[in-house]
């Protein structure tokens, strides 16, 4: 099989073999290219790690006593070399670091590695039949502060490593022809050339704050033992290594484990299942009823469509809540089975029933508002397009598959898989149809449609149990990143964006 | 641009100096959290309490809302911020401590509550020799609540199915409520089943022994299947299942919509009771007026009564009773420790509790005040009296890990798909499950 040619030749249950094969015997020069591709690939990488360390031993070496006393000193050699104003703030910094590191930070990162050894003590005042605490070390602020350290650490150490670079760069700069920018000068390129840096300033200010520290906070909670009966501050936490993570997957022999890791593994999988109808019932059906709707020769085009809108108005919850009444033992979906004479069905009893339902009713929820973006796209496709698959005799069908379902994927693409991760977290429509129902005697704090974010709900609101549900909270994290970047670089609308119109 | 990019800095200074910007608020002298309901009457209290403390008049006490089974769930949110003093149930006193939620009480206040108090109530309220709450009631019990024209033959040896055929002769039910561990507690003592904790110094538990699972176990499941499985079963939990119309209190006072439910769906309407469908079922003191207001059982038809027996002519296996009752803590945390002391001292006194009783029909725990007429006198506090005299266990030293457990099985025995109808092998496979929740300490 040497041609494209020959490929187009065979037959289609052939060619499918042929990729399959092709697929296969093509996989171990795969696998080993992507080995031989590690050290190509990786050099680059530590060269850029190493740098940094280049420049330091460059500058220790070769850097005149001005710059070495730099090390020390941050920003002496700027004074040195007349940049007097820049150097003094560099100075400033460092003795502002080290006053906040000595008098508060080390409180904090001294105690990391234990999370604190004094447990809060209670003594009665026998006298007057008092009791008073006594404090002692609080885990999590040692956790959350001892984090806000290492970052500030890091923070501290680079800037620290740029003062010298610049420093040797004007020790450098200085001995060829003397002339230096000037403080002024320093501060307009801030305005000018530096712009950007001023700018983002303040959203990178905010993104370590409110999102890089406490999801680190969170991954290390991970490796803790917090949960009730080790709430601060009257107790202790500690941490414990790889163990949450080995009870998720059954270890450590525990009885307990294995409930944990039993909940975990059908929790997961109810999760997939779930997102995987969610997203795509509601894509479909609300496609269909969209194409039937914008078809031509339908009347009253405006009125179905307000309609639907008007699902939209009302507040996800409550048509929620009033589903879930409706399909209740004496709901009005059960009554009208019993006037038939069968019934009743209780979806809080039965697991599959229940999942059913939840699937059933989240297309009742969801469906209008696909239908809203549909028939914006569909109004868009241009209509010369099915004339002539027309002329050519194409079927409707023939239609859908070739031309709407294609032009509907590349521009909703991005869209089905941001719902798709929006279900793996659909918090709402389980929580408030369900409420996890029904109950499981062998699950770990959750019901048989409790999807994971429910679960993590449960483990920290009512059992306080953070412990699990930072794991749990990674794992979901890891789901979603690995989906969406793998269903992004596919999509079409990332791979040939110039392919639109 | 010039103009565009002085906006930025402007924008990038300011959001830099609102950062810097921090608010402070002063706190109360003391903050105490009572429930929606008790508002009014704890108003009255820190008036009184001003009026008989003239040293702490000048005080700002300060009210707050929190029902007394959700303080656990308030309180725990950030103990050094949650009120001085506040109410709770019993049932959660090991919670409290662990948290350092509750300080110790000692010297004259420990010998007050413990002379004045009923004894099983100062024994919930201590875990070991400390005591840790000031006990204000002791109606946290459950028993038989009968209708007098559809039950017409109750006495000492009838039996649970003595009552549910007597409510299948006249169309009605029996609602027993299986789905809540506080009351499941009684199906299992009541057969001998035992649980025993271990502490450590510290007051955390170190280890939990069961034979839920064993022979008394199994034969606790056994009846609880055969109940299940009667046509006038009707069955009740605390919300377990969650469906609505199964809760307890909802079934038989039915419930307006509170705040929080309006606030989530305005057309919140309310539940109506559904009393009526019941000839019996087990309850407690605070379903008395519900019950006696509504047409069909009122006053008249009314009796609350000691529980039934589970064995026929075993006089033995009678449904026994948790006994507890609500309590009034001081936080660890307080900062005026010696006012919140006095205060939560007040407000369980003799006179406090009185009121309680007049106002809220709420049983005391003083015993100067259980020995009132009208308390004497009082129906279902009566009711409760008669099961505790069979059949009644302090509520103490019960193991953390036991309500979600035995709720779960309780929901598995009396609603779940096939209720009523499982094989021995699966009621067994349940209480290991069970019997595995309940004594692996997390």
């Amino acid at each position: 099989m040497n041609s494209e040619l020959a490929y187009l030749g065979l037959s289609r249950p052939r060619r499918f073999l042929f990729k399959t094969k092709h697929f296969f015997s093509t996989l171990p020069r795969k696998f080993a290219n992507f080995f031989k591709n590690i050290p190509a690939k990786t050099i680059p990488f530590l060269k850029k790690l190493a740098k940094p360390f280049v420049t330091l031993y460059d500058a220790f070496v070769y850097g005149d006593w001005k710059t070495r006393l730099s090390f020390l000193f941050m920003g002496f050699g700027m004074i040195a070399h007349k940049q007097v104003l820049k150097g003094l703030l560099y100075l400033l910094f460092e003795i502002i670091f080290i006053l906040f590191f000595a008098f508060w930070g080390w409180k904090y990162i001294s105690k990391f590695g234990t999370l604190g050894t004094v447990v809060q003590q209670e003594v009665m005042d026998p006298q007057t039949g008092i009791s008073h605490v006594i404090e002692g070390d609080n885990s999590t602020l040692i956790l959350l502060y001892g984090t806000i350290c290492i970052i500030a650490l890091i923070g501290a150490a680079y800037t620290w490593y740029s003062s010298i670079k610049q420093c040797y760069n004007l020790q450098q700069v200085y001995n060829v022809d003397g002339k230096i920018r000037n403080f002024k000068e320093d501060f307009k390129s801030l305005a000018d050339r530096q712009y950007y840096k001023t700018l983002m300033s303040i959203p990178v200010f905010g993104l370590v704050a409110f999102t890089i520290i406490p999801l680190i906070f969170m991954i290390f909670v991970a490796f803790t033992n917090w949960e009730k009966a080790t709430m601060p501050p009257a107790n202790l936490f500690t941490w414990v290594g790889f163990a949450n993570f080995d009870a998720l997957l059954g270890g450590g022999g525990l009885a307990e484990n294995a409930t944990f890791a039993y909940t975990f593994s059908d929790a997961l999988v109810w999760t997939l299942v779930w997102a995987v109808f969610a997203t795509f019932t509601n894509y479909f059906i609300g496609m269909l009823v969209a194409i039937l709707i914008n078809k031509k020769g339908v009347r009253c085009k405006k009125l179905w469509r307000t309609a639907l809108v008007t699902t939209i108005a009302v507040p996800q919850f409550v048509s929620l809540m009033l589903i879930s009444q409706m399909y209740s033992k004496e709901g009005i979906f059960n009554g009208i089975l019993a006037f038939f004479g069968t019934g009743p069905l209780e979806y809080t009893k039965n697991a599959l029933w229940a999942k059913i339902f939840v699937i059933l009713i989240n297309i009742w929820v969801g469906v209008p508002y696909t239908v809203l973006s549909c028939t914006g796209i569909l109004m868009n496709i241009p209509g010369d397009l099915y004339e002539s698959a027309k002329i050519d005799g194409a079927s409707p069908f023939r239609m859908y598959t070739n031309i709407t379902l294609p032009y509907m994927m590349f521009v909703m693409g991005p869209s089905l898989i941001s719902s798709f991760v929006g279900n793996i977290n659909n918090f709402n429509v389980i929580f408030l149809l369900t409420g996890g129902a029904p109950v499981n005697i062998n699950k770990f704090f959750a019901g048989d449609t409790d999807l994971l974010v429910t679960w993590l709900y449960n483990l920290t609101v009512s059992e306080q149990n953070y412990k699990y549900a930072a794991v749990i909270g990674i794992i979901v994290f890891v789901i979603v990143a690995f989906f969406s970047l793998i269903f992004y670089s596919r999509s079409k609308a990332v791979k040939n964006e110039e392919d639109f119109q | 641009m010039k103009k565009v990019k002085l906006l930025g800095l402007a924008a990038v200074a300011l959001t830099a100096a609102a950062g810097a910007v921090s608010c402070g608020g002063s706190r109360a002298d003391l903050i105490v959290w009572a429930p929606q309901e008790h508002q009014a009457l704890y108003q009255q209290f820190i008036e009184d309490f001003k009026k008989a403390n003239p040293e702490y008049a000048e005080m700002n006490i300060q009210l707050g809302v929190s029902s007394e089974a959700d303080a656990y769930g308030n309180v725990s949110k950030s103990p050094q911020d949650a009120a001085d003093v506040y109410t709770f149930a019993n049932d959660q006193l090991y919670n409290l401590i662990n948290i350092g939620a509750l300080s110790e009480i000692g010297g004259t206040y420990k010998t007050d509550v413990e002379t004045k108090n009923s004894e099983g109530i100062v024994n919930a309220a201590k875990q070991g020799d400390k005591l840790y709450a000031f006990p204000i009631s002791s109606d946290n019990g459950y028993f038989l609540y009968l209708n007098k024209s559809i039950v017409t033959e109750y006495n000492e040896s009838s039996t649970f199915f003595d009552v549910l055929d007597q409510c299948a002769a006249k169309d009605k039910n029996f609602g027993v409520t299986m789905g809540d561990s506080w009351y499941g507690y009684g199906f299992f003592s009541g057969f001998g089943a035992k649980y025993e904790v271990e502490y450590n110094e510290d007051g955390t538990e170190k280890s939990i022994k069961t034979d839920y699972n064993g022979e008394k176990g199994l034969k606790t499941a056994e009846f609880l299947n055969d109940v299940a499985g009667h046509e006038a079963f009707q069955y009740l939990d605390g919300g377990a299942s969650k469906e609505t119309s199964v809760i307890l209190n909802n079934f038989i006072q039915g419930s307006l919509p509170t705040e929080e439910d309006l606030e989530k769906n305005p057309d919140a309407k309310p539940i109506p009771s559904r009393v009526n469908e019941l000839g019996a079922f087990i309850g407690g003191t605070w379903l008395y007026d519900a019950v006696a207001s509504d047409a069909n059982w009122g006053k008249e038809n009314t009796v609350c009564t000691y529980l039934p027996l589970m064995e026929k002519g075993n006089a033995d296996t009678r449904m026994r009773s948790f006994i507890g009752g609500k309590m009034i803590g001081v936080n660890g945390y307080a900062q005026n420790k010696d006012l919140a002391y006095d205060f939560a001292a007040f407000i369980s006194n003799y006179d406090a509790q009185m009121a309680r009783f007049e106002e809220l029909g709420m049983g005391p725990s003083n015993l100067e005040a259980l020995a009132q007429p009208e308390v004497e006198d009082n129906v279902a506090l009566q009711g409760l009296a008669a099961q505790v005299d069979k059949a009644g266990d302090a509520q103490i030293n019960v193991p953390s890990t036991f309500w979600n457990a035995l709720q779960n099985f309780g929901v598995y025995v009396g609603f779940n798909e096939g209720y009523g109808t499982r094989t021995t092998e699966e009621l067994q496979n349940a209480l290991n499950t069970l019997v595995s929740s309940m004594t692996t300490l997390k």
